[in-house]
């Protein structure tokens, strides 16, 4: 038995015309003879032209080699199915170079030299598809449009004048949604003009849609129906030269949207105006970064606290906000940007009251503070960003060392007392003291020592009143003159060193404190006594200038340092610590003095000459002028 | 004590009332006191008489302990032996900063004083 193929093939060869083999050959469909495993055993041009294969390659091939690998094969059920009927059906194809295309199977059995074979003939159908797909596209779109988008829809036909202007149009049809949105009837107006219908239209909108049926060029539009209370989107076009169609498509929903967007947006703006109110009017500097270091929110009180630039703070990065403020430990060792606390809050520290001393660069001045920061953390946990609070402690800081200052200079100054009447009394018990005098003497020695610390401790009661504001004054009317003499008697009394002058240049009458006037003018009187150790006279005068009682002391003392003059009449402050020689005291004389006149609605100044001695000057409001 | 002649002690200090007590409590042990309100009344006396040792305190008008000793040191080489009076919690610094030899913390017991002055008191 010979192969009957191989025969045709024989025979062609043999005669060189055969009309099947022809038509096999020229067929545009591709032809494949398979046997019962798929195994090719002929195959067309078209199969050569459609997969890439050489025929040769092509008779070494299954059908499952040109199926593409996602396709089913065929059942054996289906195998005897297209033996016996024949079958049709679509599946894809795979070329040599790998490409895929789909195809149109149509399968028969044919019984050759009673061998049952298949014949295959494949179709192309990658085009019926696009084809198919673009339709269905397009119906769709269209089906969209009509049912959805259009409300309304009308054509007509432009009048023109003589010389080409547009003056009036007629109407060609209208749909029924034109009708419910004009109340125009189409039969009552179609192949009427415009101006007939509506004779109140403008003449704008016939030379508008006139431009549209002239030149071709659309244009698109918004108009709202209050009839309808709806928004339009109204399209007006050229479908053929001379007329203009106009397109209604119903936006109102879409302006709802928008409506309701921008209500939302501006909550959302109000919301965080209202946020960056609250940040800005916040004492704590608010500083927020996201995850990658970018700094997001800074408050007004950041601004200030750390001197940073009021516009670009959207493109400061943490690092370069600690390099800005090159921020400081409390013993003055550099801390790094890796150590700042928003740094340290990023990397997912809680940070709790670190104390900075930061560089406020736009004040030029160092800043106590206290910070603490956290992670922001999203919902699966992750590190967002992170947020530092920080507080300006300067003043606290201050308050506290004032405080330490406070407790070492009563502690020394107690000290010399303490030693007096411990020494006193040693030395009466370790000595048989003869001799009434001497022993009286030490007696009252130990009596001075007491009134001492019992000044020390006074006056640093006072200072601690006037820092709490918890001094009380109790206001007479008083002539100044008066008291000033007796507080000049009281005071040469108690120092016979420095000899005081008094000079009555008017006799005021003042509304004030019988108890601390005196005590301000013994502080004075005390002080110039202390800067003058060479002695001098010392000068006192009452006088009134304007509606003011001026008293004024003056010495030929060592006068008070240029540099040191702004911060004479601070706490604890002395002009001539780390000098030759010490003065001693508490420094609170002079704070204690500025205090008590202010509390009078008064005012306290020097004037130091270069050539030595200082004048103090206080001034009280005459009484009638309080 | 066998000393041919009685030793003399110099105690400065501005607080009359301690300065007095000094004074009396190293007269009632046998020694000869002069007293000095200040640094420069101090340079006074040891000018006239250098005494055996000297009791300075430090904070004072005019001249302080400081000064004073330095003063000292510089004019007459460590002849005396100093005591310094000191209010300040670390004495022993104070002490080395003006060369003192001994120091003592006010307030201060009468028998350290006299024993700091028998003691520091050169042979």
């Amino acid at each position: 038995m010979t192969d009957p193929i191989e025969q045709s093939e024989n025979r062609i060869s043999a005669e060189g015309a055969d009309p099947y083999r022809y038509f096999f050959d020229n067929a545009r469909d591709v032809f494949l003879l398979i046997d019962l495993s798929g195994q090719i055993l002929a195959a067309n041009g078209a199969a050569r032209e459609a997969y890439g294969y050489s025929d040769e390659q092509l008779r070494s091939m299954t059908i499952h080699q040109l199926r593409s690998s996602d396709q089913p094969a065929l059942s054996p059920a289906q195998t005897e199915q297209a033996l016996s009927h024949g079958m049709l059906f679509e599946t894809v194809h795979r070329r040599k170079d790998g490409s895929q295309f789909p195809v149109e199977v149509s399968l028969k059995g044919a019984a050759v030299s009673g061998r049952s074979l298949l014949l295959s003939i494949v179709r192309d159908i990658t085009q019926r598809r696009k084809t198919e797909a673009a339709l269905a596209d397009q119906e769709l779109r269209y089906r969209m449009l009509f049912d959805h988008l259009v409300e309304a829809l009308a054509v007509h036909e432009i009048i023109l004048d003589d010389a080409g202007h547009p003056i009036d149009y007629r109407f060609l049809d209208a749909n029924p949604g034109f009708e419910q949105m004009t109340g125009l009837k189409r039969d009552e107006i179609v192949g009427r003009r415009v101006l007939e219908v509506l004779p109140g239209l403008e003449q704008v909108w016939i030379d508008t849609y006139g431009r549209v049926a002239l030149t071709g060029e659309p244009i698109r539009f918004q108009s709202y129906s209050s009839d309808l209370g709806r928004h339009y989107e109204v399209a007006a076009f050229r479908p053929a030269p001379g007329q203009f169609a106009t397109l209604f498509f119903d936006v109102t929903a879409q302006k709802a949207a928008e409506a309701a967007m921008q209500v939302a947006a501006e909550a959302s703006a109000a919301r965080a105006a209202q946020l960056q109110g609250v940040l800005d009017n916040m004492v704590d500097a608010v500083v927020v970064a996201d995850a990658t270091g970018a700094v997001t929110v800074v408050n007004d009180a950041a601004i200030r606290l750390m001197g940073l630039p009021e516009e670009p703070e959207q493109h400061l990065r943490v690092e370069e906000m600690s390099e800005l403020s090159a921020a400081r430990d409390t013993h003055g060792n550099l801390v790094g940007a890796a150590e700042s606390p928003l740094a340290r809050a990023l990397s997912g520290d809680i940070v709790q009251s670190m104390d900075l001393v930061i560089r406020n660069a736009r004040a030029k001045k160092d800043v106590h503070t206290r910070s603490n920061a956290s992670p922001i953390r999203g919902k699966d946990g992750r590190i967002i960003g992170a947020v530092a609070l920080t507080r300006d402690v300067t003043e606290l800081t201050a308050l506290d060392r004032l405080k330490d200052q406070f407790i070492t200079v009563a502690a020394h100054e107690l000290k010399t007392p303490v030693a007096v009447m411990k020494g006193y009394a040693q030395l009466l018990l370790r000595y048989a003291i003869d001799g009434r005098t001497s022993r009286r003497e030490y007696l009252e020695a130990i009596d001075r020592g007491a009134d001492r610390i019992t000044r020390v401790v006074e006056d640093l009661l006072q200072v601690s009143q006037l820092q709490l504001g918890q001094l009380q004054i109790t206001r007479s009317s008083t002539r100044l003159d008066e008291l000033v003499s007796e507080a000049v008697a009281v005071f040469t009394r108690a120092s016979n060193d420095h000899p005081v002058e008094f000079e009555v240049r008017a006799r005021p009458t003042v509304l004030v404190d019988r108890v601390l006037i005196p005590q301000v003018l013994h502080n004075l009187l005390d002080n110039s006594a202390k800067y003058s150790p060479a002695g001098g006279d010392i000068a006192v005068a009452v006088d009134t200038q304007g509606r003011e009682a001026i008293v004024s002391i003056a010495d030929q003392g060592v006068g008070i340092p240029l540099e040191r003059r702004a911060h004479v009449f601070d706490l604890f402050f002395r002009a001539h610590t780390n000098t030759a020689w010490d003065y001693g005291g508490l420094g609170i004389g002079l704070y204690v003095s500025k205090e008590i006149v202010a509390l009078h609605g008064g005012r306290i100044w020097f004037e130091s000459p270069p050539a030595g001695g200082t004048i103090f000057y206080f001034s009280l409001p005459l009484e009638g002028d309080l | 004590m066998t000393q041919s002649r009685r030793r003399t002690v110099l105690v400065v200090d501005d607080d009359e009332d301690l300065c007095a007590l000094v004074a009396a409590v190293l007269v009632e042990e046998g020694y000869a006191v002069e007293t000095a309100a200040n640094g420069q009344e101090a340079l006074t006396a040891v000018e006239r008489n250098l005494p055996d040792l000297i009791v300075l305190d430090m904070k004072m008008p005019v001249m302080d302990g400081r000064e004073f000793a330095r003063k000292f040191h510089s004019l007459y080489d460590h002849l005396s032996p100093i005591v310094i009076l000191t209010a300040s919690v670390d004495g022993r610094v104070r002490a080395d900063e003006v060369e003192a030899t001994d120091w003592l913390a006010k307030p201060f017991d009468l028998g350290a004083l006299v024993e700091s002055v028998e003691r520091n008191l050169r042979p």
